[in-house]
């Protein structure tokens, strides 16, 4: 199930913003997924990731008040997903985890290895470099956008991608 | 494929099984929270940015105000001086302030003068003022304005001075009657201005108590006219007592010169002031000096106005009268100032440079 900002699509939007469980629930079924995979993916604990979401999903009806339907729903609420989650990483040391997918065990084809190495770089690096990648590289967010979500300059944002990108490089290839 | 593909679908857990009813029972228990909407960085980052500018206006505001009480309380030099030359408050000096504008010159800046008709020797005027025409009180003791030869860098000059409580003196060229140095030491202060053809430099240095105040302003200015005719500078010896000798006076004379004032001051005044000079007639005219057969000078300095009396003969200023009036209706004061020559007494000429 899809929603939109714009159409006909009163159910789910309009539906939550005044406080419908049922409207909530449909959106949660719409983008819980992929918001949860963005918070895991910048917080790096499933747990946090769960808070994450659930923090979003339990404030939406009433941020909904606020949403301006410019743009695409779907962007505004990873925005607001992502400034969530780096708003509890400034609160708190982030605990170090390296998630092992449980179905890679199983299925250890080289490509999937080298995912699991990259994985693996990735939740390595230091947190400031760590949520630029994510932003930029992963969640396709420009260097603008980044800038604005992590509260630096465009510079700083693009600097970091860089050193990022050459310590990830370095790891890769030394664990080859 | 690359590995910054292989970033995009880099493996992450799905949600567990049972976030959405963990979220509505949060919801149905009444839990809310407030999401970071539309929290632009930027514009956070601008209103800390305006919030520090207005705590650093606030706290410079705060300690000048209470620099200047303190200064008030003991009865020191007003913080303007302290805090000259800081980067809030530049000194008058740097140059980079908003000089006021010079006056244009009425009629045609004189050209023409008569520079061997000055003489050496002194003149001594006695002032008085005048409110009402009734009320009469004395400046005090008389001013002699003494010019005599000398010599500065080698070359001839004439040195014109007073005999005033300050020795400020400036040095002329005798042949084009423009400044060369004027110096003038004061109680606290002393100031120094250098002239070349086109431009004054200046020196101020303000050595009131304690020596911790001691402080020295340079400013530069470039001169107003082309530096051929006569300039004077204005509350020295070197003014139109001067220069009138040499002011080829006829009937219908006319004439523009500019007077240099304190160049660190061009924030409150103007560099140079401009003097349109205009003869409207004649007259004879008895002083305590003697009687003389006068051009009647009339003198525009901006809206001020004055009247000149000098000598046919030998180009004396003889008398001068400057009238203002103070206050408005029924209670409104005419005051007249009025200096008179009560002695003169000339040296010969020395050889034309």
């Amino acid at each position: 199930m899809k929603a939109t900002a714009t159409g006909n699509s009163e159910t789910p939007i309009e539906g939550a913003r005044a406080g419908d469980p049922e409207a909530l629930a449909s959106l949660y079924r719409a983008y819980g997924a992929a918001l949860y995979r963005l918070a895991y993916r910048l917080i790096g604990t499933p747990q946090d990731a769960e808070d994450v979401v659930h923090d979003v999903f339990v404030g939406l009806p009433e941020a909904l008040g606020r949403y301006a339907e410019r743009g695409r729903f779907a962007g505004w609420l990873k925005r607001v997903t992502a400034r969530v989650a780096l708003m509890r990483l400034r609160t708190r040391t982030r605990r170090r985890e390296v998630m092992l997918d449980a179905t890679l065990a199983a299925d250890e084809r080289p490509a999937r290895v080298e995912r699991m190495a990259l994985d693996t770089a990735i939740n390595a690096l230091p947190e400031r470099l760590r949520s630029v990648v994510v932003l930029k590289e992963v969640e396709g967010y420009s260097h603008a956008e980044v800038a604005d979500l992590l509260e630096i300059s465009e510079g700083a944002s693009r600097v970091r991608l860089n050193r990022a990108m050459k310590r990830l490089r370095k790891m890769l290839e030394d664990g080859k | 494929m690359t590995w910054k593909d292989d970033l995009r679908m880099l493996p992450a857990p799905e949600p567990p099984e049972g976030l959405l009813s963990r979220i509505l029972a949060s919801r149905a228990a009444g839990v809310r929270v407030v999401l970071p909407v539309n929290a632009s960085a930027s514009a956070r980052r601008i209103l800390r940015y305006t919030a520090a500018a207005a705590a650093i206006v606030g706290v410079w505001w705060v300690g000048s105000k209470a620099l200047e009480s303190r200064a008030e309380r003991r009865g020191e030099i007003p913080p303007s001086w302290v805090l000259g030359g800081a980067p809030f408050v530049p000194a008058a000096a740097f140059g980079q302030e908003r000089a006021q504008p010079i006056r244009s010159p009425r009629y045609p800046l004189i050209a023409q003068i008569r520079p061997r008709r000055v003489h050496a020797g002194s003149w001594t005027y006695e002032g008085r003022t005048i409110a009402d025409g009734v009320f009469t009180t004395s400046h005090g003791t008389p001013r002699t304005i003494i010019i005599a030869a000398g010599r500065f860098e080698g070359r001839r000059t004439w040195v014109v001075t007073s005999s005033t409580t300050f020795t400020d003196t400036v040095l002329v060229n005798p042949a084009t009657l423009r400044p060369l140095r004027y110096t003038r030491p004061m109680r606290h202060t002393q100031l120094v201005q250098q002239y070349s053809r086109d431009s004054v430099a200046e020196v101020l240095h303000l050595a009131p108590p304690p020596k911790e105040r001691e402080r020295t302003l340079r400013g530069t200015a470039l001169l107003p006219d082309s530096g051929l005719g006569p300039m004077l500078v204005s509350w020295s010896p070197y003014s139109l007592e001067v220069l009138a000798q040499a002011l080829p006076l006829d009937g219908a004379w006319r004439g523009s010169v500019y007077s240099a004032n304190w160049v660190t001051a061009t924030p409150t005044i103007p560099a140079f002031t401009t003097l349109d000079l205009r003869v409207t007639g004649t007259e004879r005219v008895t002083v305590p000096a003697g009687t003389f057969d006068c051009w009647r000078l009339e003198v525009r300095e901006g809206e001020d106005k004055s009247v000149l009396w000098v000598s046919q003969d030998n180009g004396w200023l003889v008398m001068r009268r400057h009238t203002s009036s103070d206050g408005s209706g029924k209670w409104r004061t005419e005051w007249l100032n009025e200096t008179q020559l009560v002695a003169a007494d000339t040296l010969p000429t020395p050889p034309a440079p």
